[in-house]
């Protein structure tokens, strides 16, 4: 939200700077300190390499790791129909 | 339900395959879940799904879905516009030529009660009088459950919610969906739960041989909005259909038919006392004036269904 309203903001502006975009908090989750700090190194490292990277959407460890769990059962599930069993 | 005309003459006839994929992140006993499970298995695989933002949209865990088909994320009030854009992409392509006839697809809303209630009515209502040929599917767990349970048009009467949280909970009353649908003169609307899959199937049987706008408005038992244990969401859904508080019906040719009239009606209150977001009603003491007007409004529902 706050990421597209600085870009409509700051559109067409000479000298507007680089604008890193990042989706967190959704369905009302609170964004965690570890979050927070995930944010500031990927900005840091736009400033330095002078480029924006791709929006990222912020998971936290434990999150990232139930995920893969998640993913790990649909692919097997998928590759056993892509075999037509 | 006239068991004419039907291929699911007993549960026997249910579909023992099931279609909706494994690896998703729902809740354990999800009452949505449930009702989409059976619903998927008698559409089959040949649907495009609209899911409108909402708990359901959890289901693909990047870059899988457990769907057999397609699936499209849309935002919370424009599931409906989206479904007519799919269908008028997929009757060109058919009028075309550019894709055989056994290549169409079912086209699919699925929502939950905040965007179906609340902010998806108004593309809703379009996509009804625009005469749209698509099923829509809602997964009722009265309130906003992905975002922790806030109240929502669906919500009853003095359920605790994230936003009613203290004293006499939620005051303001369910609205009425199945209603405001025949109002529309769909082409087809009915009510079902997956506490009764045979009346279920039959009602998505009977929907998919009918063009134009249908409704399959499913309550759905929710453990964490709705505040009881996983395993009792059957019971629940049962107890919801036998105490009158979710009638199930359906509207065929203009008219009104219940499908499951409940012979003795159980009290209200077995449906109630059995979830944490009424409990306020009964601990620290009965509160009997709240119980007699829950029960008085199913009574005054079930004195006006001519049998």
């Amino acid at each position: 939200m706050l990421h597209t309203e600085l870009a409509s903001a700051l559109y067409g502006h000479a000298d507007a700077p680089l604008l890193v975009g990042f989706v967190g908090g959704l369905g009302g989750r609170d964004i965690s300190p570890q979050e927070f700090f995930e944010m500031a190194r990927v900005v840091e490292d736009a400033v330095h390499r002078g480029e924006t990277p791709p929006p990222r959407l912020l998971y936290t460890q434990g999150e990232l790791r139930e995920m893969r769990k998640l993913q790990a059962v649909a692919r097997v599930e998928r590759n056993r129909l892509g075999e037509g069993a | 339900m006239s068991e004419t005309g039907t291929r699911f003459r007993s549960t026997k006839d249910l579909p023992s395959a099931h279609l909706l994929g494994t690896g998703t992140p729902m809740c354990a006993g999800c009452g949505g879940l449930q009702a989409l499970h059976q619903i998927y298995d008698v559409l089959g695989e040949k649907t495009v799904f609209l899911n409108a933002a909402g708990c359901m949209t959890l289901l693909p865990v990047y870059p899988f879905t457990p769907f057999r088909g397609s699936w499209l994320y849309t935002a919370m009030a424009s599931a409906p516009a989206g479904a007519q854009g799919v269908r008028d992409a997929l009757d060109i392509l058919l009028e075309q030529g550019r894709i055989p006839s056994r290549e169409d697809l079912r086209v699919v809303v699925l929502t939950g009660d905040g965007a179906a209630y609340g902010m998806g009515l108004s593309a809703t209502s379009g996509a009804i009088e625009r005469g749209l040929d698509f099923l829509y599917i809602v997964y009722d767990n009265e309130g906003y459950g992905n975002t922790g349970q806030q109240y929502s048009g669906a919500t009853p009467h003095a359920a605790l919610t994230a936003t009613s949280r203290w004293g006499a909970g939620f005051r303001g009353e369910k609205k009425d969906l199945f209603d405001s649908w025949v109002a529309h003169r769909p082409a087809y609307a009915a009510t079902v739960i997956g506490a009764e899959p045979l009346d279920l199937a039959r009602k998505v049987e009977k929907a998919m041989s009918i063009r134009g706008p249908k409704l399959i408005l499913a309550l759905a038992p929710c453990p964490t909005g709705w505040d009881f244990d996983p395993e009792r969401t059957v019971d629940i859904g049962r107890l919801a259909v036998r105490t009158g508080v979710w009638p199930l019906k359906e509207l065929v040719d203009g008219e009104v038919v219940h499908t499951n009239v409940p012979r003795e009606r159980k009290a209200v209150e077995d449906y109630l006392c059995l979830q944490g977001r009424f409990a306020h009603m009964f601990e620290p003491e009965r509160n009997e004036a709240e119980l007699a007007s829950l029960q008085a409004r199913v009574d005054a529902y079930w004195a006006g269904v001519v049998r």
